[in-house]
């Protein structure tokens, strides 16, 4: 929406009717209003919003009269009307119209404040063969303009010189609420919400029909719970390509800020040291788990040998006794010995006597039995000294094992607590540095890049579920072509069912529509935001869309959190013309698609001292970038910020306009000299004249400057 | 079949068998029978080769172990030792069933000691403190030939 021309009528401190031309024809962009602070600069901005959405504070009915110009009020007489008025005309592509928002409020007395409640009328120029008028809207203007320049971003593209954080910027959700609804895309949400209702509508009448037949009904109920499964199905595919395509951006903004921090080695040192200390740590770890493990190990293997070890005399002492007893060696098992006593001869082969029988059975009484004897056997040579593996060596291995692992372990401690504190003083200076953000940034990319491969893994079964249910559908389709109905009825559903198909591809060709040109838009803003921003910037910033599609600035790879009142200016700046420019692409997509939402045409802007707060640096980035990329710019500028931006834009103004300031004496006199005379393309221009009348109030007058 | 009961006493140490359910990470035992042997051991180290009191009360939670199970090596040293020389003789280790009672009878009295230590120490450190007793009655003994 370009504004091809503008008339003001006693609006705040504009006095009189005052008209300008701007810049809407091809080939021209760039306009300049000058005028001394106070001269009504700002009142040009609110005129344009009042005039659009009648959005200004003292915009009530009752106090609506304030905003008629103060000397225009004075020579009201009693019972007559004063009025105010903003007139425009609007184009939009090839289309324009003519639009007036009036003021009328009737003086009822003598005092300042004698005027009665205002009424403010909205209202478009209609022609006619007899002629034309301005007949009062019914709404319908109004929303067109709703929809060309939405509230929200009204300050956006009419906006005074503040940075934008307040503005643009104050609020994530906003600005998407905004931006959808400047994009339209709720308007294509509803299209194709209604496409599916129309298709649920003909899918009652099929039903209605079908219930002459009931095979025919079955049929038709599995053909819409099919449909249903399908939809939803869709939605969910939709939904996940959308995120998907969020979380693919979060992970490549995570990667590029990992790439610039990569490249900052002030910490590296500390990481590698960090590194070689958590390694030595990790040996002092791994060395007291050996060791405890090794302790568990012996005790446990040692079956507590070393308690024994005071009674290993006491053993050698029995074992001695035994061979003396002749118990040991045990030469003759019990068993044996039970053989011979049941035997009629003793082993010698003499007949067994009262004695031999005697002696066999002393025998008996103290014989071993076989695995007693061979354990004694083994016994005897553990508690034998000078035996390889005797008990006491046992005991002295068991113990130095014990107690080398102990001191190993009791090492590792200590050389643990030891590397501890170090590491902790290294890991605080890393916290501090941008390494750490670089291990938090990883870790981030890592969990995204793990969602990014589930939401595909997700998308592609909800495509493979989708063709599955496609084919079910289309069989079902051929089951129901065979079926025999009567001729009438067959028409009829066919004829419905290619409603239906017609219904169908519309909605699932806008669902797909919208998550491509959400995507697209992102990207486009990318494109747009780095030719207006990086292209002209020369401090090494750059700009950088983020998920959320809100703005920000990059340098050396990390986002800039606390931007400065240049770079949020121009970023700002950049943003609105960029959006607005894609505006314009995203619409011809969307006529390409068979979707028309009525023309947008390209979007005016009106800058009300943009230059605040900015190094020149800034504000000649912001000149070169606005008059390359914006198709119509007006600049509104007091003297200083006229001489910051001259070099640039007195070659670029297509038009210039000087606002004429009339104020008494006192007031000119506190203006600063180059706030009163402007130097405009070889001319010296007043615009700051002393009051002819003492009392008269301050007004201005729009003049063209020439030159221009 | 002879088999040693496992005393009562030693339930807390349960834990510290790697084959227990609820074992701790620092388990020293891999099985009961080297729990019950390494109890005996100590409670015999703890009466001085004096004859233990009965030990009526013996664990539920486990089965008792089998003969069969305490045939290592070590094991069986152990037990023979304490066989002989508590029955100053062949009279015990000559009798299996006789050997299984004088050993958990050993085995409630180094239970106790094991369960005190654990009291003390808890249980991280409960290895540590089972290393520290053996390397203390290793270096303790005028019968150890091998200087440590």
């Amino acid at each position: 929406m370009l504004i091809r021309k503008i008339t003001i009528k006693n609006f705040l401190t504009l006095y009189g009717e005052q008209t300008i031309h701007l810049p809407a024809a091809a080939g021209q962009s760039t306009a300049v209003i000058l005028g001394p602070n106070n001269s009504g600069k700002s009142s040009f901005v609110k005129a344009l919003q009042f005039l659009l959405h009648q959005r200004l504070p003292g915009c009530k009915e009752e106090t609506a009269w304030l905003l008629i110009n103060n000397r225009h009020r004075d020579e009201t007489g009693v019972k007559t009307e004063a009025v105010a008025s903003v007139t425009a005309i609007l184009t939009f592509g090839d289309s324009e119209m003519e639009v007036r928002r009036s003021i009328r409020s009737r003086r009822t007395g003598t005092g300042e404040e004698s005027f009665s409640d205002a009424a403010i009328s909205f209202a478009r120029l209609q022609t006619t063969a007899t002629g034309s008028r301005f007949v009062e809207d019914d709404g319908t203007v109004q929303r067109r303009l709703d929809i060309l320049c939405p509230d929200t971003l009204l300050e956006a593209f009419f906006f005074s010189g503040e940075p934008l954080d307040g503005k643009l910027l104050r609020g994530v959700n906003q600005v998407r609420e905004s931006l959808e609804e400047y994009l339209s895309i709720r308007q294509w949400r509803d299209a194709a919400e209604a496409a599916r209702e129309l298709r649920a509508v003909y899918a009652r009448e099929m039903q209605q029909l079908a219930q002459k037949n009931r095979e025919l009904d079955t049929v038709l109920r599995d053909e819409a719970q099919l449909q249903h499964q399908i939809d939803e199905k869709r939605k969910a595919k939709v939904k996940a390509e959308s995120s998907m395509s969020e979380q693919q951006e979060a992970l490549d903004q995570r990667q590029s800020a990992i790439l610039g921090i990569a490249n900052q080695t002030q910490m590296r040192t500390d990481v590698e040291e960090r590194g070689r200390l958590e390694l030595q740590l990790k040996q002092h770890e791994q060395s007291l788990e050996a060791a405890k493990g090794e302790i568990c190990e012996e005790v446990g293997r040692s079956a507590g040998y070393p308690f024994l070890l005071p009674f290993v005399g006491r053993a050698r002492k029995i074992l001695g006794q035994l061979h003396k007893d002749g118990i040991l060696p045990a030469e003759l098992a019990p068993d044996f010995v039970k053989r011979v006593l049941g035997m009629e001869a003793c082993i010698c082969g003499e007949k067994h006597t009262t004695k031999t029988r005697a002696a066999w059975h002393k025998y008996l009484d103290k014989a071993l039995a076989d695995d007693v004897s061979t354990k004694l056997k083994t016994l005897e040579s553990r508690v034998n000294e000078s035996a390889p593996n005797c008990l006491q060596r046992n005991v002295t291995e068991i113990a130095k094992l014990l107690i080398d692992a102990r001191e190993r372990a009791e090492a590792a401690v200590v050389g643990k607590h030891m590397l501890d504190g170090t590491i902790e003083a290294i890991s605080e200076r890393i916290r501090q540095s941008p390494i750490e953000e670089l291990r938090r940034l990883e870790m981030e990319r890592k969990k995204l890049a793990a969602t990014v491969e589930n939401t595909k893994d997700a998308i592609t079964t909800l495509t493979k579920e989708l063709n599955n249910l496609d084919l079910a559908k289309k069989r079902k389709k051929e089951e129901r072509a065979k079926m025999k109905i009567s001729p009438d009825v067959e028409r009829r559903v066919k004829e419905l069912e290619r409603f239906q198909t017609t219904a169908d591809s519309l909605a699932e060709l806008i669902d797909n529509s919208i998550g491509a040109l959400r995507r697209q838009f992102h990207k486009n803003l990318q494109e747009a935001m780095t030719d207006m921003y990086d292209e002209h910037v020369t401090d090494g910033t750059m700009a950088t869309i983020l998920t959320t599609l809100l703005p920000t600035i990059m340098q050396g790879g990390r986002r800039v959190m606390n931007l400065g009142g240049g770079q949020s200016q121009l970023l700002g700046l950049a943003y609105i013309t960029s959006i607005a420019r894609l505006r314009n692409a995203l619409h011809a997509g969307m006529k390409g698609l068979g979707i028309r939402l009525g023309v947008v045409g390209e979007q005016a802007f009106v800058l009300d001292c943009p230059f605040s707060g900015m190094e020149q640096h800034y504000i000649e980035a912001a000149v070169k970038g606005l008059c390359s990329a914006a198709k119509q710019t007006v600049f509104l500028l007091h003297g200083s910020q006229w001489l910051a931006a001259k070099r640039l834009l007195e070659p670029a103004a297509n038009m210039a306009w000087g606002m004429h300031l009339h104020a008494p004496k006192a007031v000119i006199a506190k203006l600063k000299p180059e706030d009163r005379t402007y130097f405009f393309r070889g001319e010296n221009v007043i615009l700051a004249t002393e009051s002819r009348a003492s009392g008269e109030a301050v007004y201005s007058e729009l003049k063209p400057l020439k030159g221009a | 079949m002879a088999a040693v009961h496992v005393p009562a006493v030693l339930e807390p140490i349960l834990p510290f068998v790697r084959k227990s359910q609820g074992k701790k990470p620092n388990a020293c035992f891999d099985s009961y029978a080297q729990l019950v042997v390494f109890a005996a051991a100590l409670g015999f180290h703890e009466l001085d080769g004096d004859p233990p009191p009965k030990n009526p009360h013996r664990t539920s939670q486990i089965e008792p172990v089998a003969w069969e199970y305490l045939q290592g090596d070590r094991q069986q040293t152990v037990i023979q030792l304490i066989g002989l020389v508590a029955g100053g003789g062949t009279e015990i280790v000559n009798d299996h069933d006789s050997l299984c009672r004088v050993i958990e009878d050993l085995a409630a009295v180094g239970g106790k000691q094991l369960v005190k230590t654990l009291k003390d120490g808890g249980d991280a450190s409960f290895h540590l403190e089972l290393g520290e007793l053996l390397i203390n009655a290793a270096k303790e003994s005028k019968a150890s030939a091998v200087t440590i």
